[in-house]
């Protein structure tokens, strides 16, 4: 292991042009910054769940991260070489030239290889962590050429040793990238991703094909090394136009070939492992092309010699053992055993960390994405925010029956002790004269709604209505158009979820315990009244005292007279006719002044009394809304608003800064060194 | 009948079927999915009219296939001479071909002209055919209007056979295949492999991938360069390119066109009513649950209202006694305890009209009676509308909080449901109360009818012959006692024993035991009369809470899911005619074509 990483090291030096421990330091922090970043991806992508995004795997830049970037800069002393190239076009063929034996099954119909195919040289296995080199494949051990072909769910890669792979290269066949099995495009994705070297197989029916187009260039941006395989060649007659053709190719996809082999149609030779590749220079030169076109059968002779594969080959120890085989068709894999190690590998990688960076297809589209949608939730938010839509109701008048006997009670336990006892013990005989006078009235009328039963339905009454409202406007928002809310209003606004909602509210509004909320709030203003409006507090004391002097005379007078129990009524009368006359007349005036105005404006004790109770109603109206305000958002909005919410913070979690500024400092470094 | 004249009423089976279309989705309707349906099928028929119009015209046959596969060495091999370039440069056919008898009129074809080369040429099969070389599907990675997709997307719908050309690279290629699945409808296929003289032949298991979605009647594997120079040398070409030609031109000739073009024309059809039907059937369970919620709205409604009604009857025993009473005395005549019955009837029916000058309850209403409760309930629709209504309601249940709660699960349902114009039917709430009043306007007058019958059979059991005479005899005996002690005071007492006459000493107690035994008799009947009530009236509100009640608080919506569920067999019943016309048409082609899904 530390053979090879020394060994990886000091063939990284030279390329990089700086002195070696330079470079690797460099990998080193590119490392660890890169290994920084796919961590705080990760918390992001966590953090990020409400703003429910395409999942970061699948994206072509996260791919590269998990799948080259990771494995590699951690241990990368090897070179993946890959096949890569349309359905039938003899991928298997060219990968089992490059291992010289049928490593791969080939087969004369179309999409045949359906999992990646590995082969590794002697020794391989115990020095690298295979799986960590390929995540996204499961592994298992190679047995035969035909496993490829197997057609199951999981993504399998074939793998063996074997003697005839040059030191430090992983070579692989893929399956191809245009066929109507969509997951074989995934495979070969996977591949590409991982793969430092691209052996691009093309023919003159595929080059130009839309789906084979797209990969290489995915591929060029990635900027991997590329050999390139014509093949299905008909030599001599297609010697002008390989390089019309090639031309097509390169400049759609702005791949740059390092080698360029021409294999003729030969199907038998294909079989036979025994194809002539035939070496082509790239870009060819004007002159020399025009030659080719003359001289056509003589252009073998004349450009072997620029790049022969044999010469290269000799000296190096990496002969192939493999000796069966031609020399004229062991070329490719002894071109391959000649690449530029270092140079390539620091290429490949500070591509892929160059498409990660990537400003329109890296992890800075990604923040940019996470921003815009969380800034749609947070509009989307703020629609929900005003209250308005409760502030609209009709709300009923508070129960005033309730209100005064709460003040009745409250005032009964804080009259002066003379008093208290006087309108104790005549209110109890009025009770007792008046039993049989209500009880009769009560036969003939039937007993009056409890106050509280009708406020009660007079309540729930506008409550339907607000809701009415409710989502009438959550129907507009959804014609807005923000995509977000519609598909979550609908989810709202369907007819389950009304009634589920109308239930919550119904039974929340039944339990509610409007006798605690009348006394607390009676208590706490009467307790006001008492120590800040003294003035009001003596006068209605004074008037109390009176009543209670005039109180045996009016209790005998009306009980003589077999009144209706009026003693009990009128005294309470005299407060209620109160608290009716404040809410009448000032009514109208409330609802544009609001009651602070009343207050100053009203002149005299009664106006202030008036002004008093109005208040009351309006605290008890107040908290009653802030009641229904708040089970609408638990019952209604309550998830929505909770998810719009938390959608709109992203951004604002430690992750997404985290991620930035790792981010900030990866583009610097690359920046640096390629300086 | 002859095969001719059976085709010719298949024929025009189909333009029945179009007109049969074209009517129903004129139509509109309520529901977004089907609009949306009507409106795609409208749009292919605007584009089957061209179809239709150039019945006559000689066959529009097109090559297809990715680039490289040899659609213009095919072009040229059929023609018999190089009219189009066919090379080793890709993409070859930028500008499409189109190749043409010299006496087919072109301008028949509303072909975009101006973007095609048109060669004349005199063959057999130009005769019959006119050929297009039209631009691959698979080299643009994006439609832009100068792109081969384009251009070939342009050109389809004027194609009435698709030659669908492939090789072995590329008979699996993704792109092609799924540019074929939607150029396919609406045209016949015919397929060849080509480079017979390079490739291996694949046709077994190109077969087996276009049969899922295909009907593949024959395959071809030709060798187009061979057949050109057979051509060219004069001779007739052999093998399966021979056998290409033949099937050309015996499946594309004079007599196949209009069937031909009709099964096209099927084709496309019964692709766009398959989509609508998918689509309305996929929309079936929303239209269901909002059908499931009018009716529990409408069950809820009748619930409440004859519990409402029950309850209120049990407590108006007074008008029940009243009723029954004036039934009573109906039956029974004039006797003298009838006569009894009657005072205390018109005393009580005194008190009642009083009750419904006040009309507390519209359950003490429907007691009172059809007629007497219709006057009622129309004469306070006239006065004070909107009070008296409301009014109304809320003592059947049907309060204003319960008919807008009603609204809003409903407005759920029917938005989920993707019902148009809500608005028109469930959002308006004076709507609403207008459907609920004549709803319990329906409901009243069912439990009047219903009331009257109970009535009725309890008059009528209570005037049996021997309840009759028992009271009568029971009532009689005061009187005729009476009667006798006044008749022996006066013509036996008084004159034979010269007793005084009976004074008022006598009269006033004897009227008054008179009154006391009458009302006494009268108590024991309308106690008569009213055992067993209570548990007629429990029945009687079951009864009524089973009771259908018209069209609900909901009429537009109920009738809209009724609607909806019409329009889904009549998109079925369109089905069904496609699929028996294209039976009958299938076995009479060997040509490809889409598989029915």
């Amino acid at each position: 292991m530390t053979d090879e990483s020394t060994i990886a090291a000091s063939a990284l030096a030279p390329s990089a042009h700086t002195p070696k421990a330079d470079c690797e330091a460099g990998l080193n922090t590119f490392a660890s910054l890169v290994r920084r970043l796919g961590d705080k991806l990760a918390d992001l992508e966590r953090a990020a769940t409400p703003l429910r995004l395409e999942p970061l795997a699948g994206r072509d830049w996260f791919d590269l991260l998990t799948r080259k970037l990771l494995p590699q800069l951690a241990d990368g002393a090897y070179l993946i070489v890959a096949v890569v190239g349309g359905t039938n076009i003899g991928k298997s063929v060219v990968f089992n030239h490059i291992a010289g034996f049928r490593a791969s099954a080939s087969s004369p119909l179309a999409s045949g290889t359906k999992h990646p195919v590995c082969l590794v040289p002697m020794g391989f296995a115990e020095q690298h962590d295979l799986r960590a080199m390929f995540p996204a494949f499961e592994l298992r051990s190679w047995t035969s050429g035909d496993e490829a072909l197997l057609s199951i769910d999981t993504h399998c890669l074939f793998w063996r040793t074997h003697e005839s792979v040059p030191k430090n290269l992983v070579i692989l066949d893929t399956p191809d990238v245009d066929s109507d099995a969509p997951v074989n495009w995934q495979r070969a994705d996977a591949v590409r991703q991982a793969a430092d070297v691209l052996v691009a197989v093309l023919t003159q029916q595929k080059y130009n094909d839309a789906a084979v187009k797209q990969f290489f260039r995915k591929a060029a941006a990635e900027d991997k090394a590329a050999i390139i395989v014509f093949n299905q060649v008909e030599l001599p007659d297609d010697e002008p136009y390989w390089p019309i053709w090639l031309n097509t190719f390169c400049g759609e996809t702005g791949l740059q070939p390092e080698y360029v082999y021409l294999a003729p149609n030969d199907r038998k030779a294909a079989e036979a492992i025994a194809l002539r590749f035939e070496e082509r220079a790239w870009p060819v030169k004007k002159e020399s092309g025009d030659r080719s076109q003359e001289s056509g059968g003589e252009s073998e002779e004349r450009l072997t010699p620029t790049l022969s594969p044999q010469s290269r080959g000799e000296g190096t120890g990496n002969e192939p053992s493999a000796s069966v085989l031609s020399t004229q068709y062991s070329s490719l894999s002894s071109v391959l055993s000649q690449l530029r190690f270092a140079e390539i590998k620091l290429r490949t990688l500070r591509g892929s960390i160059a498409r990660l960076v990537d400003g329109e297809a890296g992890v800075p589209a990604y923040l940019r994405e996470v921003q815009t949608r969380s800034r749609q939730f947070r509009d989307a938010a703020d629609v929900f925010a005003s209250r308005a839509m409760v502030r609209q109701a009709n709300w009923p008048a508070p129960p005033n029956g309730l209100l005064v006997d709460e003040m009745w009670s409250w005032w009964d336990d804080h009259r002066e002790a003379w008093t208290a006892s006087v309108h104790g013990f005549y209110s109890r005989i009025g009770r007792v004269l008046t039993g049989g006078v209500r009880l009769v009235r009560d036969r003939v009328w039937g007993a009056p709604p409890p106050p509280l039963a009708e406020y009660r339905r007079q309540e729930w009454d506008a409550i339907v209505r607000v809701l009415e409202q409710v989502y009438e406007q959550l129907q507009l928002i959804t014609t807005l158009g923000n995509e977000l809310l519609t598909v979550r209003l609908e989810r709202l606004l369907s007819g389950a979820s009304c009634e589920t909602v109308l239930d919550h509210l119904r039974r929340e509004h039944e339990q509610f315990d409007f006798a605690a909320l009348v006394k607390g709030l009676v208590n706490a203003e009467m307790t006001v009244l008492k120590t800040d409006r003294q003035q009001l507090f003596q006068m209605l004391r004074q008037a109390d005292r009176a009543a209670a002097v005039f109180r045996p005379a009016l209790t005998l007078l009306l009980a003589a007279g077999g009144g209706f129990g009026a003693d009990h009524l009128l005294t309470e009368a005299a407060t209620q006719t109160l608290t009716h006359v404040a809410v009448d007349t000032t009514g109208a005036a409330a609802t544009t002044v609001g009651g602070e105005l009343v207050v100053e404006t009203a002149g005299g004790v009664l106006g202030q009394a008036k002004a008093w109770l109005l208040q009351l109603h309006q605290k008890f109206k107040a908290e009653r809304e802030t009641w229904l305000v708040a089970q609408l958002r638990e019952h209604l909005l309550g998830e929505l608003l909770d998810e719009l919410q938390a959608g709109a913070n992203v951004p604002a979690a430690a992750a997404f800064g985290e991620v930035a500024a790792a981010l900030g400092e990866l583009t610097s470094q690359l920046n640096d060194s390629a300086g | 009948m002859t095969t001719e004249l059976a085709q010719l009423e298949l024929l025009s089976n189909v333009d029945d079927l179009v007109a049969r279309l074209s009517a129903w989705s004129a139509e509109s309707s309520a529901w977004e999915p089907i609009q949306r349906e009507k409106l795609l099928v409208r749009r292919t028929l605007e584009r089957l009219e061209p179809m239709r119009a150039r019945v006559e015209a000689p066959l529009v046959v097109a090559t297809f296939g990715g680039t490289g596969v040899g659609k213009s060495s095919l072009v040229n091999a059929l023609v018999g001479e190089e009219v189009t370039l066919a090379g080793r440069q890709r993409p070859t056919t930028t500008q499409p071909i189109v190749i043409a008898h010299p006496q087919t009129d072109l301008a028949t074809f509303d072909l975009p002209l101006d973007e095609l080369r048109v060669v004349r040429r005199d063959t057999p099969l130009l005769r019959d055919v006119v050929l297009i070389d039209c631009p691959d599907p698979d080299t643009s990675e994006t439609e832009t209007a100068e792109s081969n997709l384009a251009r070939l997307h342009r050109l389809l719908p004027f194609c009435d056979v698709l030659l669908y050309v492939s090789t072995q690279q590329k008979y699996r290629s993704a792109r092609v295949s799924d540019e074929l699945l939607q150029a396919a409808s609406g045209c016949r296929l015919v397929f060849v492999q080509t480079h017979a003289d390079l490739d291996e032949d694949i046709r077994d298991d190109w077969r087996r991938q276009l049969s899922p979605k295909f009907q593949v009647a024959d395959l071809f594997f030709v060798d187009s360069k061979h057949a050109l120079q057979e051509q060219q040398s004069g001779v007739r070409p052999t093998g399966e390119f021979g056998r290409l030609i033949d099937l050309l031109l015996r499946e594309l000739s004079a007599a196949q066109r209009v069937r031909i073009r009709r099964a096209n024309l099927l084709g496309l059809v019964h692709e766009v009513l398959g989509h609508a039907k998918e689509a309305i059937s996929r929309h079936g369970p929303l239209v269901a649950k909002l059908e499931q919620a009018l009716g529990e709205q409408r069950r809820h409604a009748t619930e409440r209202m004859s519990n409402k009604l029950r309850d209120e009857l049990l407590v108006s025993r007074g008008l029940w006694e009243q009723r029954m009473l004036g039934q009573v005395t109906q039956l029974w005549g004039y006797s003298p305890f009838a006569s009894v019955l009657r005072l205390w009837h018109s005393q009580s029916s005194l008190l009642t009209s009083f009750a419904l000058t006040r009309a507390r309850t519209t359950a003490q209403m429907a007691l009172v009676g059809l007629v007497h409760g219709s006057r009622w309930l129309a004469s306070t629709q006239q006065e004070h509308e909107a009070d008296r209504r409301v009014e109304g309601l809320a003592s059947l249940g049907l309060s204003d909080s319960e008919l807008r709660e009603a609204q809003i699960v409903i407005t759920g349902y029917a938005h989920a449901a993707r019902l148009d114009r809500p608005a028109a039917s469930a959002s308006s709430f004076e709507s609403l109360r207008d459907a609920a009043a004549s709803v319990q306007h329906e409901f009243l007058s069912d439990a009047s009818r219903r009331i009257d019958d109970l009535i009725l059979q309890s008059a009528k059991r209570n005037s049996h012959w021997l309840v009759r005479v028992t009271y009568e005899v029971m009532f009689a005996e005061l009187p005729l006692f009476l009667l006798y002690r006044v008749g022996r005071n006066f013509f036996y007492d008084s004159f034979v024993l010269d007793r005084p006459l009976l004074d008022t000493n006598f009269y006033i107690p004897s009227a008054l035991f008179l009154v006391l035994w009458a009302g006494l008799l009268v108590m024991s009947f309308t106690g008569r009369l009213r055992r067993g009530l209570t548990r007629h009236v429990h029945d009687l509100a079951r009864e009524l809470a089973s009771l259908k009640v018209g069209d609900g608080l909901f009429p537009d919506l109920e009738q809209q899911v009724r609607e909806f569920s019409r329009e889904r067999d009549r998109v079925e019943s369109f089905v069904q005619t496609v699929d028996s016309i294209r039976d009958r048409f299938a076995d009479a082609s060997n040509l490809g074509g889409l598989k029915s899904a």
